[in-house]
């Protein structure tokens, strides 16, 4: 009977990877046939970025995000019966680590055929380093100088899938130009980071453009550092400058510090806080909490900014239902719910689907390199899970230009749409004793092309 | 300084011998062979021009950054191990010496080869001025002087020049080249770094056998009693602050000329005080000082904390359950490396070439023991 029970067991061992491998995709997914069979192969996901400094609220749900696509995909075939694998590595925000990193993945011997980035910083440090050793970068958003070089007419090898910062700040322009009733005699006060990041938006080619929108931008941009817990002054600045829009081009308690600081100064219902793709996320509604504003919901409440993918609510889009599924599935927290972990799921998607066009191209894996896969890039036009479109147009672009602006607001209690009060609004109970509030995102506009504003793009105004 | 030992029946016969760099023939030929080495390692690799795989590609950035920083630190070793003056502006002088090249370079159409000299020579005259409060102030008080460069120099870098530098965005270098030869390809930068580094180790090395590095010395040891002895104090100190700045820019030109590119993040005060925790942990006032120094900290950084990581990160939540591992790189980053600062402070004050020097004696009077 014994016996009888371990070979049970080990038929069971056996067949349940055999079946694990039988799971398909779901028909939404569309990926490219493979030609080439590459079992026993593996691909890499090769990615170095601050997984522990200040963009560690970005990254470390990223890396789950990773972890849980590769898991899925895996499960289901993984590249053309390749298994993919993830290879991440901590620059901690310093840019000689961002260095040392990078020269150890360009100079493994199986030299990667694409690497994952993630701060523009790093981007405009390796941007020529890139191009010259030829490995082309995904990257999710980027500066003018990273994707464009110094002159911003060198298109790099370094590809972003979500608008250039400048083009955001120009979509938000746009918006604010056209709804001249929500926003009477518009003035923009930019207060972000000091880096390349924080600074990425603030260009004359974006000052000209907004004004060509009807929307002034201050001449003062303020500065404040990631660790800053009191900027007072500085917003104080831009509010007696005129300012009655703050827009920052920060992350996770960049625009959470922002708002809290307009909502301590009592400016709440004068000044419009706005911010770049990053300020619209779960971390930015999470830091927030502790900052309420006049109607007793967080500050960061009615936040406005660049969504250029689909958002966890859109459920009615297959590949944000695949991602809640696998989300809970994995119990992933709701800090970890955010925006890395989607495009982190839409970067695994991409990897297969560029992985299969590329094998079938050139005939092996070992044949595959960054030259082949820069050409892949290039020509792909593709939906990774429906997020987003992939299509840099034959490679004339570095960042797709797929925007749209959307708002901050919270859950109210009964989960049918957004609270009006923080009495109405739906609260979970953290482990550290405080109460989170739920942030959902409201597209306010349809997914349009942000307009060009690197130096010479094709909407900069005359003159400017 | 490095103890007048000789190994046994070895006599020295002159002053000459008694100063020279390399006393006796085997120290000559070890010296000489190991240059040569340093300069084949890109040749075993597989990027190198015979295709050998014999060492790693990965070790050519990492010696040509060491060697960066070495020049660097050395430039520190001057004004901070032989002086006994202070700077926390260092990096700030590397800016000014990787911005100044790269201008004169972009918009003056200079080579690298002029614009080397020139932009050190510039940023020794910038070092003079912030070495100007010296005549009055020592000590922490300098301390804090030389900290006002560490903030004027990036924000003059970042807004009233940033026509010339792009601000906060990145400059790009262009590749040095020589009789049309360019240096654009990775690891040629090798060949004009490693040979400044180890000329600027031994030209350092060289001061304190001169007049000038005695006066150094005598400040250092008590700049009263210099003053007495008749050395104009003032004058010394300025000397050693624009020696150090020049050797900064050297770094300065070369990082940037290396990476072909630059940003302002690069030259930030945490640079300047880790330039200085490598003269600390290397041996302030040895002249093998700044290599030990910046080989240690570059090995803490690169190789030891990011291995640490992982099995802290596994151990730490089950003693310490209240920990958050998410940002346990950037915590345990600075904390062994601060750590590490204080080990030494207290257990070996005068640094890993302190030791060395030790360990020398100990070999050349073997098999005694005293």
């Amino acid at each position: 009977m014994r016996k009888v029970f371990l070979a049970l067991l080990l038929l069971a061992a056996l067949a349940v990877p055999a079946f694990a491998q039988d799971e398909t995709l779901p028909d939404f997914i569309e990926h490219t046939a493979c030609e080439v069979d590459l079992t026993g192969e593996t691909v890499t996901v090769y990615h170095f970025g601050d997984i522990s400094g200040s963009y560690a609220f970005i990254t470390q749900p990223l890396l789950a995000g990773l972890s849980d696509a590769i898991a899925y995909y895996n499960a289901r075939g993984g590249v053309c019966g390749a298994t993919l694998a993830s290879d991440n590595r901590d620059t901690g925000g310093d840019l000689a680590q961002t260095q040392a990193h990078y020269d150890y993945y360009s100079t493994l011997e199986d030299e990667p055929d694409l690497i994952v980035l993630y701060a523009s910083g790093d981007a405009e440090l390796l941007s020529s380093q890139m191009a010259e050793d030829e490995i082309p970068g995904l990257i999710s958003a980027g500066s003018v100088a990273g994707l464009y070089g110094e002159d911003g007419a060198t298109p790099g090898w370094i590809y972003a899938s979500n608008p250039l910062y400048s083009d955001q700040i120009g979509s938000f322009c746009r918006y604010v130009g056209a709804n001249a009733d929500q926003f009477p005699d518009p003035v923009v006060g930019y207060i972000s980071w000091p880096g390349a990041f924080g600074e990425a938006a603030y260009t004359d080619e974006t000052v000209s453009y907004c004004a060509a929108q009807g929307v002034t931008v201050l001449e003062t941009p303020e500065y404040f550092p990631p660790t800053a817990t009191d900027i007072t002054t500085n917003v104080q600045n831009l509010v007696d400058a005129g300012a009655n829009i703050l827009y920052t081009n920060s992350l996770a308690s960049g625009p959470a510090l922002v708002a809290a600081t307009v909502a301590l100064l009592g400016l709440d219902d004068d000044v419009q806080v706005a911010g770049v793709n990053w300020a619209l996320d779960t971390s930015v509604g999470l830091l927030g909490r502790s900052s309420l504003g006049s109607d007793g919901l967080p500050a960061v409440n009615g936040l406005v900014g660049s969504l250029p993918f689909y958002w966890w609510t859109e459920t009615d889009q297959p590949g944000i239902g695949l991602i809640r599924e696998q989300a809970a599935a994995n119990e992933r927290a709701l800090s970890m719910q955010n925006i890395a972990y989607l495009l982190g799921w839409g970067l695994v998607d991409t990897y297969v689907e560029l992985y299969a066009v590329a094998v079938n191209e050139v005939g092996s894996l070992d044949a595959v390199d960054g030259a082949v896969m820069k050409g892949v890039i290039e020509n792909l036009s593709y939906s990774p899970l429906g997020l987003y479109s992939f299509d840099y147009n034959g490679g004339e672009t570095r960042a797709l230009p797929g925007n749209r602006i959307a708002r901050m607001l919270f859950l109210n209690a009964d989960g049918t749409g957004p609270a009006t009060s923080g009495e109405d609004a739906m609260t979970v109970p953290l482990a550290d004793g405080t109460t989170a509030y739920i942030p959902i995102l409201v597209p306010l506009t349809e997914f349009e092309p942000a307009p060009d504003l690197r130096p010479g793009g094709a909407d900069v105004p005359a003159g400017s | 300084m490095s103890a007048n030992i000789r190994p046994s029946g070895v006599f020295d016969t002159s002053y000459a011998q008694d100063i020279a760099l390399n006393r006796t023939r085997f120290d000559r030929l070890l010296a000489n062979g190991l240059f040569v080495l340093l300069l084949l390692i890109p040749l075993l690799t597989l990027e190198g021009p015979f295709g050998l795989n014999i060492l790693p590609q990965l070790w050519i950035g990492t010696i040509m950054r060491i060697a960066i920083f070495v020049i660097a630190v050395q430039g520190l070793n001057i004004l901070v191990g032989y002086t006994g003056q202070i700077s926390l502006g260092h990096a700030a002088f590397m800016a000014v010496g990787a911005y100044s090249s790269a201008i004169m370079a972009r918009h003056l159409g200079m080579s690298f080869w002029l614009a080397l000299p020139l932009s050190a020579l510039f940023t020794g005259a910038v070092g003079l001025i912030f070495g100007l409060p010296s005549l009055r102030v020592k000590g922490f008080y300098l301390v804090m002087a030389t900290l006002a460069a560490q903030f004027i120099i990036p924000w003059l870098l970042r807004y009233p020049l940033e026509p010339l530098t792009n601000g906060s965005r990145p400059l790009d270098v262009p590749a040095p080249t020589l009789f049309g030869l360019s240096f654009a390809s990775t690891g040629a930068m090798y060949y004009i770094i490693i040979p400044l580094s180890v000329f600027l180790c031994l030209a350092a090395r060289n001061i304190t056998r001169t007049r000038v590095g005695r006066a150094f010395v005598s400040i250092r040891d008590n700049d009263l009693a210099a003053e007495l002895l008749g050395i104009n104090v003032f004058a010394y100190k300025l000397q050693a602050f624009f020696l150090s700045a020049l050797y900064a820019g050297i770094a300065g030109c070369l990082m940037a000329f290396d990476t072909n590119n630059i940003t302002l993040d690069s030259f930030l005060l945490d640079s300047s005080i880790t330039m200085l925790a490598m003269l600390v942990i290397g041996g302030a006032g040895y002249p093998l000082g700044p290599l030990f120094g910046v080989a240690f900290v570059n090995l803490l950084t690169q190789n030891i904390i990011p291995a640490l990581v992982v099995p802290v990160r596994d151990f730490v939540p089950r003693v310490l359950p209240f920990i958050n591992t998410v940002n346990l790189y950037a915590a345990l980053s600075p904390l062994l490396f601060g750590l590490a600062l204080m080990v030494f402070l207290i257990v070996a004050p005068r640094g890993l070439a302190h030791r060395w020097e030790i360990f020398k004696i100990a070999w050349k009077i073997r098999p005694f023991s005293h």
